[in-house]
């Protein structure tokens, strides 16, 4: 115990007086805070934008409420009402943006049918998406592991370099229990400044402290644990610092650059994003065919009987309001008939991220990414999660409309105020945070199982 | 001297086991990337192609309609791959593949590939130029960090000093070897593209493409160039190897990790570009005040009929010879199609006053000058993808106009039933775009190639003013 207390003394002591260590502790305070500054003003800008679009739907609903008068038809409200689906930033998304810039938060959904609204997209700045974002997560998962690699390129090599290591040894200690020691020093100290920044991000951005906050410490020590692991193997190969640092490197750009890039291409070259031909072609062409058969009284008639058949609480009254009775049921089967093929796209992409996440098993900062996007919700499953949500709220307003159209009833004020009303509800984070965090210790078992396996191996040589 | 030196520094690095490794590495690293990407590039291209045929020939084959039916009905534009995207995806992957074009409405191009693809789309994609741009450099630092101070602390040095050759006689003389040295990297990697553009064209080989291809050559060159004499520099200014290897990593990881993203993010948070909600409001207020060719109520509408009835000297809308919908709408389009180019453009300045904080960091950061010019040169950078959105609108625009034109002088005031002759819709051209010239990019790109012209000034000051050592 005393050992261990007056080696962490003298670690402390020599690194606060290392210039380079001074240097690196202040560039990462600096591109930390820069990241917690930026990813707060990214969200902050989001949240903003949902602000105004609710305080326009707001105005929107107001004055069309004031439109109705005793003989309104409910397809004129109907027509007319738009409502905002929203997708709202968690608190921990100034943390890690995740995709949360590439996919759409919001949207205005109509009664009317579903396909000719839900194809939206976030409008940005390509060359901004390319670069990606400066936030904490990048913090943590790129530039961390170098300051490790800065601090541990000459755990033991500096000392023996400087001749120290066999004093050191002089004492009763072995050379394996001073390695140990040394990693754990440094682990504490890199772990110590990123829960600095985290609970400094976490005050900020004025996060509500719950359980994601354990979660998100536990990803962060475990892939520095991580590294710390990598660091071991390389040290236990007993070579001079510059190889050290050398190797120490190379296995940061495999980690973090190679690995993450090859499951790319592998994912890019093996499903490639198609053009989706048919899905553009159908939305237009089925759409057509709905206003070539508008004066087909024949077609129009069985059209209705169709719906009819289907949902029994839209039985059409030909007398009375026909025109728009047909176009409803017509909507309500276009949409169904391109149901299967808005479904095939997303199950590529789907499969297509899942395929991703399992390879992401070779590479602990693509697994970290992961679990921090998970916590932050801002991964690729919260957009379809979004998107189910818009499905679901959108067959609400169908439903609430269509029976008010079918029944042949005016629009009432009392009915305006019963129009459905787009509640998010905050939903629990996915299981890929769990399933990510115990890939992430298998990991840092493996690194060490390695390390702790070298050491052994080296001694018997 | 310098020969010699040079030919030592070679024959060394051929036999040194750190250069077999780690070349071999990225040799690997780039044929992957080549085969993956031509691979990519390849089935996109030939999907595209075919989507951009079929919706000509749904459009051709649409049957007898009324003209505006068929602007309604409209048509789709695919962004064709450029030739050398494959080397460079650029912003390919973020930027949307396919517009739908119809009447009334201005599409954004819509499905990018980040869209549809998994969230580790982020960490970048592996091509040739990420390569080139990312892992050669590390190569180089790797390889050259020690190449003065191991000398100085093998005391070959003094040696090498005493007999009479100066410092940068030296130092020229090591950056010979390195780069004869990579070239047995490079130059495979990059024989293969021009074979794989050849098979790409199918041998219909452009001067343009190949003006491209030999400035992406010479942009990489100087990249090398400047990262070897920078590493043999500091090699030599450096207290020891060691510090030398940290201040090269340290200088690595600055320029093309923390900086390209520093800039880029500052940029956007300089110049705060709108949201889609408040780009469409905006239009759509602007929008509001002009005429909206199926609303026939506001004044816009009113003096238009006015203007219209005048010119052919009738009292009423009926007595016109021609359809005066047709002219509404098209009055309609007019002017919706000026206030979205309106904010467009708007839009676009923003960005491009976004983008412009990292492309002038080329000064500092040569890599930020290469990765712009190495995207413009392979047709895969934002100005190209922009250039086919502009390109897509105008073609929209003068698709809804030539139908609007032909249902004016075909039918009269409100017959929106009579069906034009289906030969009209060849009338409109294939949808054929065309990257932007290699000049228009190269001025674009003005700020990279300044830059990296000042950065091989600067290297060759800095090799030739390299001070001897004191002997003693």
């Amino acid at each position: 115990m005393k050992n261990i207390r007056l080696l962490f003394k003298y670690e402390a002591i020599g690194l606060v007086r290392s210039r380079l260590f001074q240097v690196a502790i202040g560039l990462l305070m600096l591109v930390g805070l820069y990241a917690i500054y930026y990813g707060k003003s990214e969200i902050d800008q989001q949240r903003a934008v949902l602000k105004e679009i609710r305080a326009d739907e707001e105005k929107k609903m107001e004055s069309l409420r004031s439109k109705i008068s005793t003989d309104t038809l409910p397809n004129v409200i109907g027509n007319r009402t738009f409502r905002l689906v929203e997708n709202p930033p968690s608190d921990w998304a100034s943390l890690s943006i995740g995709q949360r810039d590439i996919f759409p938060y919001q949207l205005y959904v109509r009664y009317y049918s579903l396909s000719r609204q839900i194809m939206t997209a976030e409008i940005a700045n390509p060359e901004k998406l390319l670069t990606g974002n400066f936030d904490l997560a990048f913090v943590l998962i790129y530039i961390f592991p170098l300051f490790i690699i800065a601090l541990s390129y000459n755990l033991i090599s500096g000392e023996r370099e400087g001749g120290t290591l066999s004093l050191l040894l002089s004492n009763p200690i072995s050379e394996s229990q001073i390695t140990y020691i040394k990693i754990a020093f440094r682990w504490l100290l890199s772990f110590g400044i990123a829960l600095f920044l985290i609970v400094l991000a976490v005050i900020i951005c004025s996060i509500n402290i719950n359980s994601t906050l354990l979660w998100w410490l536990l990803a962060t020590a475990l892939y520095f644990a991580f590294w710390m692991g990598i660091v071991l193997i390389i040290n236990n190969l007993k070579r001079n610092s510059s190889f050290n640092a050398f190797s120490l490197l190379g296995a940061w750009i495999v980690i973090v650059i190679v690995v993450p890039t090859l499951i790319n291409l592998y994912l890019a070259s093996a499903y490639a994003a198609p053009p989706r031909n048919d899905l553009t072609q159908a939305i237009r062409h089925e759409f057509e065919e709905i206003w070539a058969k508008y004066d087909d009284k024949d077609h129009r008639y069985q059209t209705a009987q169709k719906l009819a058949a289907k949902y029994p609480a839209y039985k059409s009254d030909t007398s009375y309001n026909w025109e728009d009775k047909y176009m409803l049921a017509e909507t309500d089967f276009y949409d169904e008939r391109l149901a299967p093929l808005f479904a095939k796209y997303q199950n590529l992409n789907l499969q297509k991220e899942s395929v991703g996440q399992k390879l992401s098993v070779l590479s602990a900062a693509a697994l970290t990414q992961q679990v921090f996007n998970a916590l932050a919700q801002t991964d690729t499953q919260n957009h379809y999660s979004f998107l189910d949500e818009v499905g679901r709220f959108h067959a609400e307003m169908k439903v609430f409309f269509y029976t008010k159209i079918f029944q042949n009833k005016t629009f009432k004020l009392t009915d305006f105020e019963q129009i459905p009303k787009y509640e998010f509800k905050k939903k629990p984070i996915s299981n890929e945070a769990n399933n990510g965090i115990l890939l992430l210790l298998v990991s840092v078992i493996v690194v060490w199982g390695i390390g702790l396996m070298m050491r052994r191996f080296m001694a018997d040589f | 001297m310098k020969k010699i030196i040079a030919n030592k520094e070679y024959t060394t690095l051929l036999r040194d086991k750190r250069f077999k490794i780690m070349g071999g590495l990225i040799a690997f690293l780039l044929l992957v990337a080549l085969l993956g990407g031509f691979a990519s590039y390849r089935s996109l291209k030939k999907e595209r192609d075919l989507a951009q045929k079929e919706a000509r020939e749904t459009w051709l084959n649409q049957g007898e309609k009324n003209p505006h039916s068929a602007a309604h009905y409209g048509s789709f534009a695919f962004r064709p791959k450029s030739e050398m995207s494959f080397f460079d995806f650029g912003v390919d992957s973020f930027t949307g593949t396919n517009v739908y074009l119809e009447a009334h409405r201005q599409n954004d191009p819509k499905f990018s590939a980040a869209q549809n693809s998994s969230s580790l789309i982020r960490f970048g994609e592996m091509t040739v130029a990420f390569v080139l741009q990312l892992l050669v450099p590390l190569l180089i630092v790797f390889l050259c960090f020690n190449s003065i101070s191991q000398e100085k602390e093998d005391n070959t040095l003094k040696l090498m000093l005493s007999q009479g050759v100066s410092m940068s006689h030296i130092a020229w003389g090591k950056i010979q070897g390195f780069s004869k040295a990579l070239e047995w990297i490079i130059v495979p990697a990059l024989l293969l593209t021009f074979v794989l553009i050849l098979i790409g064209t199918e041998g219909s080989l452009s001067a343009d493409l190949l003006l491209r291809f030999a400035l992406t050559l010479l942009a990489y060159a100087v990249y090398f160039f400047v990262f070897i004499s920078l590493s043999v520099v500091i090699s030599a200014r450096a207290g020891s190897s060691r510090n030398a290897l940290l201040s090269l990593l340290g200088i690595w990881v600055l320029t093309c990790v923390i900086l390209p993203k520093a800039t880029t993010n500052i940029g956007a948070s300089i110049f705060k570009a709108p949201s889609n909600f408040e780009f469409r409001e905006a239009i759509h207020k602007d929008e509001e005040n002009g005429i909206d060719g199926h609303n026939p109520s506001d004044k816009r509408f009113e003096a238009l009929k006015k203007q219209v009835l005048a010119q052919y000297k009738v009292d009423s809308v009926e007595q016109l010879p021609v359809n005066f919908d047709a002219i509404a709408m098209q009055e309609g389009e007019k002017y919706s199609t000026m206030v979205y180019n309106k904010h467009f453009d708007r839009m676009e300045s923003i960005y491009q006053n976004q983008n412009s904080v990292a492309a002038y960091s080329a000064i500092l950061n040569p890599f930020m000058a290469v990765r712009n010019l190495s995207m413009g040169m392979a047709g895969s950078d934002y100005k190209t993808a922009l250039a086919f959105q502009k390109y897509a609108e105008k073609y929209r625009y003068e698709m809804v106009e030539t139908l609007n034109t032909h249902m004016r002088d075909f039918s009269k005031t409100g017959d929106w039933e009579k069906k034009a002759d289906a030969s009209i819709y060849a009338k409109i051209p294939d949808f054929d775009f065309k990257n932007p010239s290699i000049i228009s990019v190269l001025r674009q790109n003005w700020v990279a190639l300044l830059a990296l012209f000042l950065w091989v000034f600067l290297c060759i000051r800095m090799v030739s003013n390299l001070k001897n050592i004191n002997l003693s």
